[in-house]
C-alpha cells in the first residue's frame, strides 16, 4: 500500500492535536517507559475511538485499513509524548497481528473488533520462572480434553495480567526431545477462568505491572488455540520481530531527553555534544526501524535486523539517562525543575529492564552474529 | 556487499544497483592483485573510472557532468570505501564538481580536489584593483598532487553572504607532500608569489559551510563502505579461524563483539542514506549530515577496535587487507569535523530549536515517506 507524505503528515498533526488537548485536560503526564508502565483503560478507549488501535487491520474486523506507515506514525507520536499506552499495547502490537495471520475466522471476529475499540486487553504469557530468554524451555503444559485443553503451569514477568481480559500463553502441548521448538502452542486463556490466579509482583520502580499467573487445571476451549496446535513457535518468532524493532525500543526515555533539551540544562559544551550524539543515534535508529517495518510489511525475514534495532535502541535509552544525569549534575542548582527530576528518577529505576525485556541483549547479539553467517 | 543481508538493498532502484556492481567490478579487478600498493599511484585507476563514465555522476549535465542524483554517487562512494580505492572521487565529484556547477561553471575533465575550509586558515585574501587575490598556503589538501585543479571557496570577511571562488592549478604551486594515516595524499600547496585570482560568486551559489557539510557526508559515505568491508572481513575471519578446536565465531565473547560492530555499521549506513536522501530532495540537510558524520565516526571507532581484536595479530600486519581500512577509518573519522565537533553543533541546534524542536527534527520529513 502506498502512503503519501501528505497522509502521514495529516495523521501526525492529528495525533499531536489530540495529545495537546489531552495534556491540556490533564488526562496524563508525560512519563518514561509509558508503553509498559502507563496503563489507562480510559486513554486506550479514546485512542480506539479515534481509530488508532488496530489501524492496519481490515475494516471487516473493526480495523482501520490504514498503512503500516500510518500506524508507525501514530505510535511513535504517542511514545515520544510519553502517553499511557500500556493497556492495549500487547493486543495491538502482537496479538491482533498474530490472529490476523494465524487465527480462525471466528477468532478474528470475536477478538479483533474489541481490541481495536480499546475494550479488550491481552497480556503476553511467554516467560516462566525458569525460562528467561530461552522461551522454548517453557514447562506450562496443556493436555487435550473432550472440549479443548487443560492447562497447568506458571507464567511470570507478564505485564498487566491483573488488568487484562485474556492471556496469550505459550504452552507445551507435546513433549519433544528432538526439536525443542516443536510441540508448542499458543492459547488464549480468559483471565477470569476458574483456576487462574494472578498475583502482582512489585518492581523496583515502585509500581506493579509485573504479574505471576498461576494456571491450575484451567480449561481452555478448543476454539481458543491460535494457529495449529503444536505449531506455536512460528507465531512466537513472528511476534518477536514485531516486538523488537518498533519505536518503543528507542523512545522509552525520549520524554526525558525532550525535557532536558527544553529545560535549559544543556548549556555546557559537554552536554550539548551528548545531546547531539544521542540525536544522531536516535535519528539513525528511527530510519533502521522504518526499514524493518518495511521488510515486515513485505513479509521479508527480519529476525537479525529486529534484534539489531533492539540492541542499539535499548542501549541508547539507557545512555539518554546518563546524558541527562551528567547535564543536570553540572548544574545541580537548576536541574530544569520538578518534571526533569521526576522523569530522571523514574527512568533510572526502570532502566535495568530495558536490556532484558524482549530477550536479553546478550542473547540477541548471539542471534545477530549467527544471522550474519546465514 | 552488506553482511546484514536483511537490511541491504533497501535503498535505490535497479539502475543504481547496476552502477554499484559495475563500479565494484572495476575496483575489484584493479585492486585485487596488489592490495599493499593501494595507497600509492592513482592515475591508472582514475583513467579506468573516467573511461567508464564513473567520475562525474550527480554533477548536472549542464555543467559537463553525467547527471543523476546524489544517491547514485553515494553508491559509488561507498563502493570506493569498500575497496579502499585510492582515487579522489569524492573530491572530484561531490566537492569540486558540485562547487563549480553550483557556481555556474563548467567542470573540467580530470581529477579535481577542493581546499577544505580548514585548509584555508593559512591563506589570505588581498585586494587587487577591482578584484581579489588569494595568497599564502593551503594545508592538507586531499590528493592535491594527483589533481589538475584545486577549487577554493572562501567567505568574504565582513560580508555575510559574500563568497569568492578560485580555481588553482597545482602545477603553479609548490606542492609539499603530506599524508593522512592511511597514506592518502594530504598536501600543502604554497601559492605562487603573486597570489591567485578569485572571482566573486553571485548570491545563492556554493559556500564554505555547504562545502564542509558535503565533505563530511563524503567522508561518511567512504566510511560506510569501509565499515562494510571490515564487517565482512571480520565475519569471514571469525568463521575460518579456529582456536581451542572450534571456529572463533562460536565463542560468545566474539559474537558479542561482532554484533556490536554490525549494529554500529547499520546505524551509520542508515543515517548516511538518510542524509543523502534529504539532500536529494533539495533540503539543506545540515543536521542530517551532521548526524551522518557522527554515526559514521562512532562506528569507525567500533570497527577499528573490533576488527583488529577479532582478527588477532594477522590483522595488524601489512600482509592482511584490514589495515587498508582501519587506517582510512582512523583518518576519515576526523576529516571534515570529528564526532565531538559535530555533536556539539547538532546539540546546540537541538537546544535552540525549543520544545518539540528535537522531535520535529527527527520526524520532518520522515525518510520512508520520501522513499514511497
Amino acid at each position: 500500500m502506498t502512503t503519501t507524505q501528505a497522509t502521514v503528515a495529516e495523521v501526525r498533526s492529528e495525533v499531536r492535536r489530540f495529545l495537546a488537548d489531552e495534556l491540556a485536560a490533564g488526562s496524563f503526564r508525560p512519563s518514561c517507559d509509558a508503553w509498559i508502565q502507563g496503563h489507562s483503560a480510559e486513554f486506550s478507549r479514546r485512542l480506539g475511538q479515534r481509530g488508532w488501535l488496530g489501524m492496519t487491520w481490515p475494516r471487516r474486523y473493526g480495523g482501520g485499513g490504514r498503512s503500516a506507515l500510518e500506524r508507525f506514525t501514530v505510535i511513535e507520536e504517542l511514545l515520544a509524548a510519553g502517553a499511557p499506552v500500556a493497556a492495549h499495547w500487547i493486543a495491538d502490537r502482537q496479538t491482533g497481528p498474530l490472529l490476523l495471520r494465524s487465527g480462525t475466522e471466528q477468532q478474528k471476529q470475536r477478538f479483533l473488533p474489541l481490541i481495536a475499540q480499546g475494550r479488550l486487553f491481552i497480556a503476553a504469557g511467554m516467560s516462566e520462572p525458569d525460562s528467561g530468554s530461552d522461551l522454548a524451555s517453557v514447562r506450562t503444559r496443556a493436555v487435550p480434553t473432550a472440549t479443548g485443553w487443560r492447562v497447568n503451569g506458571r507464567k511470570v514477568w507478564t505485564s498487566h495480567a491483573h488488568r487484562s481480559h485474556f492471556l496469550l500463553a505459550l504452552v507445551r502441548t507435546e513433549a519433544r526431545d528432538d526439536d525443542r521448538h516443536a510441540g508448542l502452542s499458543q492459547l488464549l486463556i480468559g483471565l477470569d477462568s476458574p483456576g487462574v490466579t494472578v498475583r502482582t509482583i512489585g518492581a523496583m520502580t515502585g509500581e506493579s505491572h509485573f504479574t505471576e499467573v498461576t494456571l491450575d487445571d484451567v480449561d481452555v476451549p478448543a476454539e481458543q488455540v491460535v494457529g495449529r496446535a503444536g505449531d506455536g513457535w512460528r507465531g512466537v518468532v513472528s511476534e518477536l520481530a514485531h516486538e523488537r524493532s518498533g519505536p518503543e525500543r528507542y523512545l522509552s526515555t525520549f520524554p526525558l531527553l525532550t525535557e532536558l533539551v527544553s529545560g535549559g540544562a544543556t548549556d555546557g559544551e559537554t552536554s550539548l555534544a551528548d545531546v547531539g550524539s544521542a540525536t544522531a543515534r536516535l535519528w539513525a535508529l528511527r530510519s533502521l526501524s522504518l526499514q524493518v517495518q518495511d521488510l515486515l510489511e513485505r513479509g521479508q525475514p527480519t529476525d537479525t535486523a529486529a534484534a539489531l534495532v533492539k540492541d542499539l535502541g535499548t542501549r541508547l535509552e539507557g545512555d539518554i539517562i546518563d546524558i541527562t544525569r551528567r547535564a543536570a549534575h553540572r548544574r545541580p542548582g537548576r536541574t530544569g525543575g520538578a518534571a526533569l527530576s521526576e522523569l530522571l528518577g523514574a527512568a533510572q529505576l526502570a532502566a535495568p529492564s530495558f536490556t532484558l525485556r524482549g530477550g536479553t541483549n546478550e542473547i540477541l547479539r548471539g542471534l545477530i552474529a549467527r544471522g550474519l553467517e546465514a | 556487499m552488506s553482511a546484514t543481508a536483511e537490511l541491504s538493498g533497501t535503498s535505490g532502484g535497479e539502475e543504481r544497483e547496476l552502477l554499484r556492481t559495475t563500479m565494484a567490478a572495476l575496483l575489484a579487478r584493479h585492486t585485487a592483485h596488489a592490495p599493499e600498493e593501494r595507497a600509492g599511484s592513482t592515475a591508472d585507476l582514475w583513467a579506468l573510472l573516467e573511461e567508464s563514465g564513473m567520475t562525474l555522476v550527480s554533477v548536472p549535465e549542464s555543467a559537463g557532468g553525467s547527471g543523476g542524483e546524489l544517491g547514485d554517487f553515494a553508491a559509488l562512494a561507498q563502493t570506493c570505501g569498500y575497496h579502499a580505492a585510492s582515487v579522489p572521487l569524492v573530491e572530484t565529484t561531490m566537492l569540486a564538481g558540485w562547487a563549480l556547477a553550483a557556481a555556474g561553471l563548467t567542470v573540467p575533465v580530470g581529477p579535481l580536489t577542493v581546499a577544505p575550509p580548514t585548509a584555508t586558515a593559512t591563506a589570505a585574501l588581498v585586494p587587487d584593483g577591482t578584484g581579489l587575490r588569494v595568497h599564502g598556503q593551503l594545508c592538507a589538501v586531499p590528493w592535491a598532487r594527483a589533481t589538475r585543479h584545486v577549487v577554493l571557496l572562501i567567505a568574504l570577511p565582513g560580508e555575510p553572504n559574500g563568497v569568492v571562488l578560485a580555481v588553482i592549478d597545482p602545477h603553479d604551486c609548490v606542492v609539499e607532500h603530506g599524508a593522512n594515516l592511511a597514506g592518502e595524499p594530504r598536501d600543502t600547496l604554497v601559492l605562487p608569489a603573486g597570489g591567485v585570482a578569485c572571482a566573486r560568486l553571485p548570491a545563492g551559489g556554493p559556500d564554505p559551510f555547504a562545502l564542509t557539510l558535503r565533505g563530511a557526508l563524503g567522508r561518511a559515505l567512504l566510511i560506510v563502505g569501509s565499515l562494510r568491508r571490515v564487517l565482512d572481513l571480520t565475519v569471514r575471519h571469525a568463521r575460518e579461524r579456529e582456536q581451542f578446536g572450534r571456529p572463533i565465531n562460536r565463542f560468545q565473547a566474539v559474537q558479542q563483539q561482532i554484533a556490536a560492530l554490525a549494529g554500529a555499521v547499520e546505524q551509520a549506513a542508515a543515517m548516511a542514506g538518510l542524509a543523502v536522501a534529504v539532500l536529494d530532495r533539495g533540503d539543506a540537510g545540515s543536521e542530517a549530515v551532521m548526524a551522518a558524520k557522527i554515526c559514521a565516526a562512532q562506528a569507525a571507532s567500533v570497527a577499528i577496535t573490533v576488527g583488529h581484536q577479532v582478527h588477532g595479530a594477522i590483522g595488524f600486519t601489512t600482509e592482511h587487507e584490514l589495515h587498508l581500512h582501519t587506517r582510512r577509518l582512523m583518518s576519515w573519522r576526523d576529516e571534515y569535523g570529528d564526532e565531538s565537533e559535530w555533536s556539539a553543533e547538532l546539540g546546540a541546534r537541538v537546544a535552540n530549536a525549543g520544545p518539540g524542536g528535537l522531535w520535529n527534527l527527527l520526524t520532518t520529513p520522515p525518510p520512508a515517506e520520501a522513499r514511497r
